[in-house]
């Protein structure tokens, strides 16, 4: 488990613009978010207005002073300090904090994170080109695959806590901001790369690697990390009539199906899907699954 | 005796011509040949445009792959427009195993709709082809 500060590493590479964005969605967001990615945005933001004062961060007591003569006046007793639908059918001795659009507890700055920060490191990724795998800070949810006799996909399964997104990719994963963890280390003999592409789009962000050999069979690896959990929900996999097997390599849950001559090994996490296929055998394909994770070689 | 053993013989390949039949009337599973998966989104763009995003992947290195057509409606179900892929509009791709992109397109404001993406993966062997239908979308 890296630590806080690593695990925020890349929320630096942001602007303050990006930042506030993220505190702002947090806020908005209905769903609870994360406070400690929410301090740490804090914290850059403090330093850099200390390092380059630009008067965005106004000093405590002169802020204080200001909430004391504007909000915390009689007249906005048991009101909510923003507006929002459901304050005017408050009803008597209900307790501000517990009403909300959504009738869930409001989490304050904590929605502005959840989905400021899913918006951003995807604004991010789009703008750099690369893919920002490190899911650190999101309320990481497990996926659980979902299959009829036709196609398989994945649907987002609330875990209750959150789990950091193992994202390290190796050579070609790297170079792309992706952690090496996620690439596969052991390929059957006589496999080389044929190509390499990294696609962004408006939904999502990819990574595909091929690979083939001298007999023309094909190994491909893609990851995608999607902007929204219902597009990771939405992605259909073409398989056969067998059975979904469930495989783990004692880190990661991969899915593996068959489609006619080509079998695929899947998993995902929050926004991230990783797919390895490739017309070998189950058990070449199992064993290039067991290669992916911390310290594999 | 001849005729008894000619009346088996005569049942057996009309018992066996029948479960031949039955076999190859059987649906076939959705299984592909070409195509791996595939996702297709419907979002507003700016203006009176909206976006297709699409992902294709194949199960080998495709001769081409990407969409074919994309036929839109309103949220009636009438047809409103249709677009037909190509390598020149972006929406074809060729000699690789992943295709995707956003094609943005005008549609008439004031109106909701949503498209039929025909997503398609192949080389000179194997041809799949799958259609994919949006969700609805709003122009202003």
């Amino acid at each position: 488990m890296a630590k806080k500060s690593e695990k925020y590493a890349y929320l630096n590479r942001l602007t303050t613009e990006q930042l506030e964005e993220l505190l702002r969605a947090d806020f908005e967001s209905p769903e609870p978010g994360d406070e400690d990615a929410v301090f740490h945005i804090l914290e850059v933001m403090e330093r850099r207005e200390r390092e380059a004062p630009t008067g965005r961060l106004p000093e405590g007591e002169r802020a204080w002073e200001e909430f004391q003569r504007y909000y915390s006046v009689p007249e906005g007793e048991d009101r909510s300090l923003y507006p929002w639908a459901g304050e005017e059918t408050q009803g008597e001795g209900e307790p501000a904090e517990d009403r909300t659009p959504c009738g869930a507890r409001r989490q304050g700055m904590r929605r502005w994170f959840r989905q400021g920060l899913v918006a951003a490191v995807t604004a991010a990724a789009l703008l750099g080109g690369m893919v920002v795998a490190q899911a650190a800070g999101l309320d990481v949810f497990g996926a659980i695959g979902r299959w009829t006799e036709d196609v398989f996909h994945f649907e987002p399964a609330y875990t209750g806590q959150a789990r950091e997104a193992d994202t390290s990719v190796r050579e070609i994963f790297a170079e792309n901001g992706i952690d090496e963890n996620l690439a596969p280390t052991w390929f059957p003999e006589g496999f080389e790369v044929v190509a390499t592409d990294v696609i962004t789009t408006e939904i999502s962000c990819t990574i595909n690697v091929a690979l083939s050999n001298e007999d023309s069979q094909t190994i491909l690896i893609i990851v995608q990390k999607y902007a929204q959990y219902d597009y990771v929900e939405n992605y259909l996999f073409e398989k056969d009539g067998i059975g979904v097997e469930i495989y783990t390599n004692n880190e990661m849950d991969f899915y593996i199906l068959g489609n006619v001559e080509v079998i695929t090994a899947t998993w995902a996490e929050g926004l991230m899907m990783e797919q390895i296929s490739g017309n070998i055998s189950l058990d070449d394909i199992k064993m290039v699954v067991d290669s992916i994770g911390d310290a594999k070689t | 005796m001849k005729r008894i053993i000619s009346f088996f013989l005569v049942l057996s390949l009309i018992i066996s011509c029948g479960a031949t039949t039955s076999a190859s009337e059987e649906p076939t599973t959705r299984a592909s040949l070409a195509l791996s998966g595939y996702l297709a989104v419907l979002l507003k763009g700016t203006g009176n445009k909206v976006i297709v995003s699409y992902q294709v992947n194949a199960t080998m290195i495709a001769t081409s792959l990407g969409v074919k057509n994309i036929w839109f409606f309103d949220s009636d179900g009438n047809p409103v427009d249709d677009v037909t892929g190509s390598i020149e509009n972006g929406l074809i791709r060729t000699n690789s195993n992943i295709h995707a992109g956003d094609f943005e397109y005008p549609l008439p404001a004031g109106g909701s709709y949503y498209a039929k993406v025909n997503v398609f993966a192949g080389d000179e062997y194997n041809y799949s082809s799958r259609i994919v239908t949006t969700s609805t979308v709003t122009i202003p």
